[in-house]
């Protein structure tokens, strides 16, 4: 039987939105929190009861539920639409769904293509481009032209380099040492201290010598806040859901497009996130063929070397100390932005978020 | 001209949703569609020929189909192009 749903945009606040948290309560899913400019959209029977909902969070569709009773009615396909016509007209031409993998389905029915799945969770996206032109393919595709007349069985490792130090610059040459060729792939959300700009010349210049690393953008599919949102929001509860899934996008299609087998990580004395996110590794990368070594970490005076060591020390003022932890090629160019931050507004800038940066990364 | 993203049309079962964004230079048309093996050549010529008729010829075109008759994913293909043409 036909039944005339209405949809309208409805407000987090208020009845229908407790109408909503209890919708997807009820179906088991978690409730999306949404900021000013995401939209949640109500699907209501005849009588004013709600029977489905789905919300855009930034350019990701979560939160999409709907009464069992309903489904056969093309619901979701009623909801999609709405957002996808939504994030467009916000002027976004990628979108992407982070969903638990028996949704995967659903969206894909809808045009939207798999980036990865896992027991937990998976990754779908769209985009304005195409399939073939857009997302995860050309990605791709970038990544094998760099690694095009490279040995076969290379390395990988992904650094954030927040800044880079003589741990990253270890933990790279030793690497590279073990290798036929080291692909060293820099985070590129800028949601650092430094910025990705930066950081990914101060791993270039501090890598130069070294004749068999490729340093590389890690782009949106490499610890980004698509593939590995609480790597960035302090999440430590789905941390490991994500952890999983970039692990697994790593293996299933980052690793081949490079032709590598090895990821090397360093041994992560402090962040919780990122021993997670190594455990997800060592767990997730063997069985599809790629060997994960971990390198310990350097320590001085008693204490590991790490960037959050030398970002408190700037922040202490004491950049004089982060010579001892840092290659010289770093050292300098911290030294160089801190003189120029008189003359150039460009370093002044650049030099107070350094000095004033807090994060766990 | 392509302007701007712009669609038209929804992801439910018999419709199209077009979706239309600049382009460089020429045109990209990709679709998505449960007979995109039998029909997906005629979808593209449908909106070449739409863009050819408008004068477009730069522009982004992405067509999920869910099973649109001819004269509906037409509608929808206008609909989008006109939408991305900013007006004069």
């Amino acid at each position: 039987m036909f039944a005339a749903f209405t949809e309208r945009w409805i407000r987090d606040a208020g009845p229908e939105g407790r109408d909503r948290r209890e919708l997807l309560a009820r179906l088991g899913l978690s409730v999306p929190a949404t900021d000013d400019g995401d939209r949640i959209l109500g699907v209501f029977d005849g009588s004013e009861r709600l029977v489905g909902t789905g919300s855009l969070v930034g350019a990701t569709i979560r939160g999409l539920g709907a009464l069992p009773e309903c489904r056969d009615e093309g619901i979701a396909a009623r909801i999609v639409s709405a957002l996808v016509t939504e994030a467009l007209r916000q002027g976004k031409t990628e979108l992407y769904v982070f969903t638990k993998p028996e949704t995967a389905p659903v969206f894909q029915a809808l045009s939207f293509d798999l980036v990865a799945r896992t027991d937990d969770a998976a990754l779908l996206e769209w985009s304005v481009a195409g399939r073939e032109r857009g997302g995860l393919a050309p990605f791709l595709s970038a990544l094998s032209d760099a690694a095009a007349g490279r040995p076969d069985g290379a390395g990988a490792a992904v650094v954030n380099a927040n800044p880079f130090t003589l741990g990253h610059r270890y933990l790279l040459e030793t690497a590279a040492a073990r290798a036929p060729h080291l692909y060293v792939l820099v985070v590129e959300e800028d949601r650092s201290v430094f910025p990705f700009d930066l950081r990914f010349a101060l791993v270039r210049d501090g890598t130069a010598d070294l004749g068999n690393v490729s340093v590389l953008r890690g782009g949106p599919y490499v610890i980004s806040s698509r593939t590995f949102p609480s790597y960035f929001t302090r999440d430590d509860a789905v941390a490991q859901v994500h952890a999983t899934l970039d692990a697994t996008l790593f293996a299933e299609r980052i690793a081949p497009a490079l032709r590598v087998t090895e990821r090397f990580v360093g041994t992560e004395p402090y962040c919780p996130v990122t021993r997670t996110y190594n455990e997800a590794l060592k767990r997730v990368l063997p069985p599809r063929g790629v060997r994960v070594t971990e390198i310990p970490r350097v320590e001085r005076d008693g204490e590991a070397v790490s960037a959050s060591r030398v970002r408190r020390l700037i922040r202490e003022g004491r950049l004089a100390e982060t010579r001892a932890l840092l290659p010289a090629t770093t050292y300098d160019a911290l030294v160089a932005i801190e003189r120029k931050k008189e003359s150039d507004p460009e370093s002044a800038a650049l030099w107070k978020r350094i000095a004033l940066g807090t994060g766990r990364h | 001209m392509i302007d701007r993203t712009a669609s038209a049309g929804s992801l439910e079962s018999s419709d199209a949703m077009v979706t239309v964004g600049p382009h460089p230079d020429g045109i990209e048309i990709s679709v998505t569609s449960p007979v995109e093996r039998q029909f997906g050549d005629r979808m593209r010529a449908t909106a070449r020929e739409i863009l050819n008729t408008k004068g477009v010829t730069n522009a982004t075109v992405r067509i999920d189909d869910r099973g649109a008759l001819d004269c509906t994913l037409r509608a929808r293909i206008e609909t989008a192009v006109g939408r991305g043409i900013a007006p004069r």
